[in-house]
């Protein structure tokens, strides 16, 4: 105890002389704390958010969805289609027709009388009716989401929401403002984009020149956290049921006693009057039972969904905020070295009266503990404030105000990891600290630092895997575990590599002092064996290096050029072997024994990693024999961790490859001509002199650079690929809608596209909703959907959730299809041979053109085939046979801007569309006059500029990377962080030489520029491979999406930018150090130091 | 006197038998103590004297159990340190030897107390109260006063004081002293060596200092000298006076 309290106190004592070295240390350490405590608690508020007033999130005790993409059902939808009680709505989805909701309504009245019912209704089923909003006489149609609610029922009571209320920002419900038909509410989002105030005047898309006014604005939340995350991105308006009977395509004609027939539902919202949760699963199961074509979704259902989803988005989270705490642990291990060989002499002392090696490597441990501790107790009132302040970003993301939550989980977290990581980080220095020889006492001026030796660098490394590979284990758990068939093989390669690297460091052990004896101590034998040997080694060395330079050549190549051909690889294979022999030769040259008995130790290793796979293998198999049978639970536990260690180990083997190359980059740099200016000489030999501490330091500055340059690049790439591709992918700059769908209607449209200047060219398009009915191959086969989903799942290879996923997109895709005039600008795509796009000769003709999305290619349709399906508007089935499919990388974004099936626009014949829209070329000027021509001309259109879908798109991931944006923003300031750890660091081991150079007449300013231009050029460094390999990366993600040079859509600017940012970074970090370094005194530092 | 001949081992506190070591250097090797063979008697006084690379503190640590002979035995109070490993010899270090160094090397963190009392907090089977022995030790050695300074508030003879009484905490039997007056002026290093010359009085504490200063090692009881990592000399100074 006495002796805790002397390793205590000494730490604390320490530390608090180390003053500035201390607090870069405790800041490494504090900024990865607060990183994982703000993202942890932001986790903590949204699953908050998402697992209380579960009954208002959910609408009622039970959301009745009719079937869609995606969604759980136990039924087939057939028979609910055929009864007429749901209808397709488009794209695999269906709606509650006013049948339906009726007999579902009757239903659960019957089982409980107080039960309430409400929907969230959809007045018709073009997916076109109810988009968009504009202002009284303004042409430009606002792509807003209406929602039709019934406000009140027929008693005159509030139903929407039935949990919870909605109030308007002046603190009004809906019930209140929303009296007339023509009352609508906008949501905040919507209203503050496109300037809408209360009192407006409004057209809404499908409902002609009818006038609405806003009467009210609520906050986006009152949607966005339930089904309606889409509203986040477009914002959403409010207008009641009674209002459908002033939408242009209603048909009075529908309205029997019975039935309205333009009456539709989205979702079924229910309150029960016995709201215990057994009885309300009870409830939904005979719900499910009897209408197994829906899913009865429970507010116990929801709460798992959404608990499943704050787990993985906190995950995730915790993630990213270990890889800023790794980052930090950088400054640990840097700032632990600098003390262990400030005091070599110091530790040698202590041994001297009596400390054994494992006191002081005690007495160290807890220094970097209590820094650990103290890092915490700063990170940790920070990463609070953090996720105060950023609640609002975070916010924004999930549309939805997070209220303030205080996570005594996520503080204990980032407390806890703070010191772990600490621990680990500074557990090899600690080590070191252990085995400085007490001899060092008579020679003061040797502050050079012993190496581990092979069986504490084998501890150190088995406890960082192991401690990473159980923190891995407690986020990710068995996600990464393979299926039971394999498990086996990969825990025995597990275990032969523990084995084999346990072997290997035995071997060199045991080789060493073999190979340290010089040959006069050695006998005859001796001496061959070990000739023999080092001319082995020395090869293997060699080849090593080589394989090492092949393979850097190679990622090189791979990533500049795109493409590896034979003669690249083979070119990457002789300049690696080459480099590799010079290396080796250059090793012979200089230090002879060191190259002989690294090779010598390698050869060791290798013999002894094939010795100990066969070991490995021999024990592996029997324990998997035994423990998985006899205790499956364990076995499993077993698995499980060792596939995250093994996750770390492959992680770290990854940065241990990139910190070699950053060492070798440093000592590349410090070799650089210095221009006849001393400044930039010594400055240069510094990088040098430290290239340790400089890699690792550039180590995590880079992972924060790469990570923010990654973010930021690919988000504007994306946007700018997006704008470039999607004209192509619409055939125009502009797509025209109608709300009518008559023949008179097209005519209308032609005639104005026909008559209007400026425009090149146009294709009409018509939308309809189709059903799979059966797909005739070539060879005579017919096959039903079922067959279909057996194909893909195949394709799959037994993968039920990727089968899931592709008979979605499969349903999906076949969910609607497009007529286009052939005779005009067809969509750009790319076909193989045996298939073609649509030509003129094709009119009238029953031919489709298919996207080659994942799903298409994985049912295996191909050119020649016979798609049957069934318009359900008419009842009409129609076979067109496959001419082309396309070659399509990104099928997902091209489907968005167009059906991904299209057919001849005359090959419909009585079929009436859903809608006819045209695709325009036109010049730019022109489109305020087309918009004005349509509009007087043509009844109810709506004109989108392929630029203003793009700004959504944009919008859309403006909202996806904020969060990620926000991580490596935090993620960089941690490596900034380290960077003024290291400096503080540098410029304290240097102070005597900044102190003779200060005696010998060079001025503050030139020292002080000698430190700018030594960490400007470590900023340079960073932002020049950060920058780079995400340019690279960016370069490689688009040559495996496209085919194709896209380089264009790289952002050169914004990559010069974020490369200034880091040089800026590593010059305020040095300055903060450097202006009081270069301000000492010289008498000061050349006398105590 | 060879190494199987223990009949002395009573009165001989320190021992050297054939002494040798040779570091590596590159690829050659440098012979640094080349078969050194004395004897030192309980509670002499013993001044090793030599030029800069005669091997004063490589023989130093030898004795003291710093570091290992290449070849040749070497015992101190009886005991064969020769083939001890790295944790028998901090023991040793511990209990029978008490280090002094020319620059003082006191935990710079910890008062002059705590310095002295923390031998005897490592000590496997302390004899002492720590802190009443320290006490008791700065006592001895004039720095009753001084107890809770930290070493960078004492003047540099007062922190050699610290650093003796420091040694003397586990009461060992040796004192070896590394330059203990190189770092100090004449009077304070006199004051320095008046202090050991009182201890080996009072406790019959075997002292070996190592110096180059021959005024202090005239005042020993006896002088070696060493060149090249051999004895040229050894003469009695209590028989010349």
């Amino acid at each position: 105890m006495q002796r805790l309290l002397f390793y205590t106190e000494h730490s604390l004592n320490d530390l608090r002389i180390g003053r500035l070295r201390t607090l870069f240390a405790v800041l490494c350490i504090a900024a990865g704390v607060a990183v994982v405590v703000s993202l942890q608690t932001l986790g903590d508020m949204m699953m908050e958010k998402l697992t209380t007033n579960l009954q208002e999130l959910n609408r009622g005790d039970i959301n009745i969805i009719p079937p869609m993409p995606g969604v759980e059902r136990q039924g087939d939808t057939e028979p609910a289609k055929n009864a007429g009680l749901i209808e397709p709505a488009g794209a695999g989805a269906f709606v509650f027709t006013d049948k339906g909701i009726r007999e579902i309504e009757r239903w659960i009245k019957e089982r409980d009388p107080d039960a309430v019912v409400s929907y969230r209704h959809q007045f018709a089923r073009s997916p076109l009716a109810n988009a968009g909003l504009s202002k009284e006489g303004q042409d430009e149609t606002e792509p807003v989401i209406g929602l039709v609610i019934e406000v009140k029922d027929v008693q005159g009571n509030p139903v929407y929401p039935i949990y919870g209320e909605i109030r308007t920002e002046d603190g009004q419900l809906l019930s209140d403002v929303m009296r007339e038909p023509t009352d609508i509410v906008v949501s905040d989002n919507a209203a503050d984009e496109h300037d809408l105030k209360i009192g407006d005047q409004v057209n809404l898309g499908g409902a002609g020149d009818r006038l609405f006014t806003i009467r009210g604005i609520v906050p986006i939340e009152a949607e966005a956290l339930t089904d309606n995350f889409v509203t986040t991105i477009f914002g959403f308006y409010y207008v009641d049921l009674s209002a459908v009977p002033l939408y242009t395509d209603y048909d009075p004609s529908l309205v029997t006693d019975e039935v309205d027939g333009n009456r539709y539902a989205g979702q079924l919202y229910v309150r029960l009057s016995d709201t215990d949760p057994e009885q309300v699963r009870l409830f939904a199961q005979q719900l499910q039972n009897r209408y197994p074509f829906v899913n009865a979704r429970t507010t116990a259902d929801l709460r798992d969904r959404n608990s499943q989803i704050a787990t993985a988005l906190k995950n995730l989270m915790l993630i990213m905020g270990l890889v800023s705490l790794l980052i930090g642990g950088v400054g640990i291990i840097n700032t632990m070295l600098v003390v262990v060989a400030r005091r070599t002499v110091e530790i040698a002392v202590l041994k001297t009266i009596g400390l054994q090696a494992r006191q002081v490597t005690l007495l160290f441990m807890i220094e970097s503990v209590l820094m650990g501790i103290l890092g915490g107790v700063v990170g940790v009132p920070f990463g609070l404030f953090a996720a105060w302040a950023l609640r609002g970003f975070a916010g924004q993301v999930w549309g939805t105000e997070l209220d303030w939550v205080f996570s005594s989980g996520a503080v204990i977290r980032g407390f806890l990891l703070g010191i772990i990581i600490t621990t680990i980080f500074g557990f090899l220095p600690t080590l070191i600290a252990g085995q400085v020889r007490p001899g060092n006492v008579l020679r003061p001026n040797d502050t050079q630092l012993p190496s581990t030796g092979i069986w504490q660098s084998l501890l150190v490394m088995t406890v960082i895997f192991v401690t990473l590979g159980l923190i891995a284990w407690t986020i990710l758990g068995n996600g990464i575990s393979p299926d039971p068939a394999s498990r086996w093989s990969i825990v025995s390669v597990g275990a032969v590599l523990a084995l084999s690297l346990g072997m290997g460091g035995a071997a060199v052990a045991a080789g060493r002092p073999f190979l340290k004896r010089r040959p006069q101590d050695l006998g005859t034998m001796g001496k061959i064996g070990r000739y023999v040997l080092l001319t082995i080694g020395t090869l293997f060395q060699t080849g090593l290096q080589g394989v090492l330079f092949f393979a850097i050549g190679v990622i090189l190549i791979a990533l500049v050029t795109t493409h590896l051909t034979v003669p690249t690889v083979l070119g990457a294979l002789i300049v690696g072997v080459l480099i590799g022999l010079l290396l080796s030769l250059n090793g012979l040259r200089t230090q002879p024994s060191l190259a002989m008995t690294m090779g010598g130790g390698l050869v060791g290793f290798a013999a002894m990693v094939v010795l100990g796979g066969a070991i490995g293998a021999a024990m592996g198999w029997p324990a998997y024999e035994w423990l998985h049978k006899s205790n499956p639970d364990t076995w499993q536990t077993i698995v499980d961790v060792s596939m995250n260690i093994a996750l770390v180990e492959a992680a770290l083997i990854l940065v241990a490859l990139l910190f070699a190359v950053l060492w070798l980059l440093v000592e590349l740099t410090s070799r650089f001509p210095s221009l006849g200016l001393p400044d930039v000489k010594v400055s240069l030999r510094a990088l040098s002199s430290n290239r340790w501490r400089v890699s690792s330091t550039l180590l995590g500055f880079i992972i924060g650079v790469l990570a923010l340059s990654l973010v930021t690049m690919l988000a504007i790439a994306v946007k700018r690929l997006f704008e470039i591709s999607l004209e192509d992918t619409l055939g125009g700059n502009v797509f025209v809608a109608t709300g009518f769908t008559s023949e008179e209607t097209q005519n209308s449209l032609v005639n104005v596209l026909e008559t209007t200047d400026g425009v090149h060219s146009y294709t009409l398009v018509t939308n309809y909703i189709t059903d799979f009915v059966e797909l005739r191959k070539a060879d005579g086969r017919v096959m039903k959907r079922t067959d279909l989903i057996a194909v893909i799942g195949r394709s799959a290879g037994g993968d039920l959730k990727r089968t899931q996923h592709l008979t979605n997109f499969f349903d999906l895709t076949v969910g609607q299809m497009d007529g286009r005039s052939v005779t005009s600008t067809l969509p750009d795509k790319n076909f193989d041979e045996g298939n073609r796009q649509l030509n003129a000769g094709d009119a009238g003709e029953r031919v489709i053109v298919i996207t080659g999305n994942e799903a298409v290619l994985a049912a295996g349709i191909e050119a020649g085939d016979i798609l049957v399906l069934e318009f359900p508007s008419s009842g009409e089935i129609l076979k067109f046979r496959v001419v082309g499919v396309s070659d399509e990388r990104l099928g997902d974004i091209q489907s968005a801007a167009g059906s991904p099936i299209y057919a001849p626009i005359d090959a419909f014949s009585q079929t009436r569309p859903n809608a006819i829209g045209a695709v325009v070329d036109i010049d730019e000027s022109q489109i305020g006059r087309l918009r004005r021509r349509l509009s007087t001309e043509v009844d109810y259109t709506f004109v989108i500029e392929a630029k203003r879908l793009s700004e959504l798109a944009q919008r859309l991931i403006d909202q996806f990377t904020l969060l990620p944006f926000l991580v490596s923003i935090l993620t960089l300031i941690t490596g900034g962080v380290v960077i003024a750890n290291s400096v503080a660091l540098s410029t304290m081991e240097r102070r005597r030489e900044i102190g003779i150079m200060k005696s010998l007449g060079v001025q503050r300013e030139r020292v002080l520029s000698m430190l700018l231009i030594e960490n400007g050029l470590m900023g340079f460094l960073g932002g020049l491979i950060g920058v780079g390999a995400s340019v690279l990366l960016l370069i490689q993600i688009w040559a495996w999406i496209f085919e194709g040079d896209l380089t264009d859509a790289i952002p050169i600017g914004t990559a010069l930018g974020l490369m200034a940012l880091c040089i800026g970074i590593s010059v305020v970090a040095a300055m903060l150090t450097a202006w009081g370094a270069s301000g000492e005194k010289p008498l000061n530092v050349l006398r105590y130091e | 006197m060879t190494p199987s001949d223990n009949s002395n081992h009573a009165n001989v506190a320190v021992r050297a038998v054939e002494v040798h070591k040779i570091v590596r250097v590159g690829e050659g090797s440098l012979s640094i103590i080349n078969g050194i063979t004395l004897d030192v008697p309980c509670g002499q006084m013993l001044a090793i004297v030599g030029p800069s690379g005669s091997g004063k503190s490589t023989l130093m640590g030898l004795l003291g159990g710093l570091d290992t002979p290449s070849k040749g035995r070497i015992y101190l109070d009886g005991i064969d340190i020769s083939d001890m490993n790295e944790f028998h010899l901090t023991r040793v270090r511990n209990e029978k030897i008490g280090f002094v160094f020319q620059f003082f090397h006191l935990i710079p963190t910890l008062t002059a107390l705590k310095n002295v009392a923390l031998p005897i907090r490592f000590a496997v089977h302390p004899k002492y109260d720590p802190h009443e022995r320290a006490r008791e030790l700065l006592t001895l050695l004039g720095m009753a006063d001084r107890t809770h300074h930290l070493p960078r508030q004492l003047s540099g003879g007062q922190q050699q004081r610290v650093a003796i009484a420091r040694a003397l905490a586990n009461d060992p039997p040796i004192l070896l002293c590394d330059e203990p007056t190189g770092n100090l002026d004449r009077k304070s290093g006199q004051q320095v060596i008046d202090a050991l010359k009182e201890i080996r009085r009072r406790l019959n504490t075997t002292v070996i200092v190592v110096t180059h200063d021959l005024t202090i090692a005239e005042q020993m009881d006896r002088v070696v000298s060493l060149e090249d990592g051999q004895l040229t000399e050894d003469r009695s100074i209590e028989l010349e006076r």
